[in-house]
């Protein structure tokens, strides 16, 4: 396993990157970026280098969710930054309100979650508005 | 009896070191250095689709590099040039989008509105005098959150929604994002971009009037105005050359990857003022050419690139990049002080 190092604010460079990484090294087998927007940027550097590399990623948006539909992204760790915010303040507010303790006062899991081609579809309606 | 010594500028000059004394062929040297030392330092260099995937990588620094070039020339700094690349292709996408309109209209609002901004630029720094150093940096801030501002109000995300699907799509991803295969390697088409950006912006500095008033404003500003050089329509012409190239990069942009991230573009314009400056613009103005832009660009490319090829360690690849191009602009300035001395 090797890393690599991209200029995240400007996708040209990425793409670049991931394309010459894939050049020098063929017997490359798997890509994970680790931001979503990279995912399909490195799909292209793929395309771009003839490699067969799978491409797999942290993180989830529209494309992404598109990407694992219609295969050109393997997995997606979801670790569900919506939940990580939204379920922290509820319990806050239960606790407050109700007393309540959840998960008998252990921490509570918000994800992650690995997502492939079969829960992709579903996504979409959430990725679209931004809360997945 | 002492012979006088004849005039220096009567000085017959070898036509190789008239050629080494231009502002772009003493940086020529310090790039096939470069590539060199990467066709023996990495294997897979050389190759064709390698050597597709750098010259892909310094199209998208060179098409921003030749106008900044131009306006280094011109005596002045842009630092707004990185984000107003993402700005144009935020317009373009949100405009066709929002308006459910042919994708060419947003192209070509998307335009005007980098047009405007690059002249707001000019104005400001025309009018106002201050240094275009901080009317630039506002510039940059400013735009930086309006990327993120506008695009978060319109779209609730901070990425645009795909115009893949939309209409005129394929044909403007044609003119701006496709891949161009000769034989069997694929070249992008920003390096057609690239190139004729290069031969638009030589022919305007060395053949035309325009060319004369971005020498003479960068020299020396007030001697310029004394002798009837528009200064400020230069400079806000500069400007709106630069914003010219932000667009064609932003619709690269945009049409390449369909969704726009409304962070991008920063630290991008620190990128092209390097190409500019290592293909021998002087940051004080004045002295500079196109082409020179053009081989600072690909310098930069075939280092960031061939560091990768060569799979050096990437934790030092900011200490490789950087002492790379020191070396490759020592050469440069090398070669260019030893064209110079007339004797």
């Amino acid at each position: 396993m090797s890393d690599l190092y991209v200029t995240g604010t400007s996708m040209p460079d990425v793409q670049s990157a991931i394309e010459a990484k894939l050049q020098a090294d063929p017997s490359i087998d798997a890509v994970v970026t680790l931001g979503a927007p990279y995912a399909d940027t490195a799909v292209k550097a793929r395309e771009g280098a003839g490699s067969k590399a799978e491409i797999d990623t942290f993180d989830l948006n529209a494309k992404v969710a598109a990407g694992l539909a219609d295969d050109s992204l393997g997995f997606a760790v979801d670790q569900q930054p919506y939940l990580q915010g939204y379920q922290a303040v509820d319990l806050l507010w239960l606790y407050k309100y109700n007393g309540d303790v959840l998960g008998g006062g252990k921490p509570v899991l918000t994800g992650p979650q690995i997502i492939t081609e079969d829960q992709a579809d579903e996504l979409a309606e959430y990725t679209e508005r931004g809360t997945r | 009896m002492s012979t006088l010594a004849p005039d220096e500028r009567l000085l017959r000059v070898s036509p190789l070191r008239k050629l080494l004394g231009r502002p772009e062929l003493g940086s020529v040297v310090g790039a096939l250095a470069v590539f060199v030392f990467f066709a023996f330092a990495a294997d897979s260099f050389l190759r064709a689709s390698s050597l597709s995937t750098v010259l892909y990588a310094s199209s998208t620094i060179g098409i921003m590099a030749v106008p900044v070039a131009l306006l280094m020339i011109g005596g002045e700094f842009d630092l707004s040039a990185g984000v107003m690349v993402t700005s144009s292709a935020l317009v373009s996408s949100m405009f066709s989008y929002q308006m459910t309109a042919n994708v060419w209209v947003g192209v070509g609002v998307s335009l005007l509105v980098t047009l405007a901004i690059g002249a707001f630029n000019g104005f400001m720094l025309t009018r106002t005098k201050l240094p275009s150093f901080i009317i630039t940096l506002g510039t940059f801030l400013m735009l930086t959150g309006m990327n993120l501002g506008f695009t978060k109000l319109i779209d609730g995300t901070v990425s645009t929604k795909t115009i893949a699907d939309m209409e005129g799509f394929p044909a403007a991803r044609d003119v701006f994002a496709s891949t161009l295969t000769v034989g069997d390697v694929n070249f992008k088409i920003t390096i057609l971009w690239w190139f004729g950006l290069v031969a638009v912006a030589s022919w305007i500095l060395l053949r035309t009037r325009a060319g004369n008033w971005i020498f003479a404003v960068g020299g020396n500003q007030d001697a310029a105005r004394a002798v009837g050089v528009p200064v400020a329509k230069t400079k806000i012409g500069l400007y709106m050359g630069v914003a010219f190239g932000a667009w064609i990069s932003g619709q690269h942009l945009l049409f390449s990857y369909d969704v726009v991230q409304s962070g991008e573009g920063v630290g991008n314009e620190l990128i092209y003022i390097i190409a500019a400056v290592i293909g021998g613009c002087l940051i004080t103005g004045g002295y500079g050419s196109a082409a020179g832009s053009a081989v600072g660009a690909l310098i930069f490319g075939m280092t960031s690139k061939g560091i990768v090829f060569a799979e050096w360690n990437p934790d030092w690849f900011k200490f490789f990049l950087g002492a790379m191009l020191l070396l490759a602009t020592l050469l440069n300035a090398w070669v260019r002080k030893r064209a110079e001395a007339t004797t």
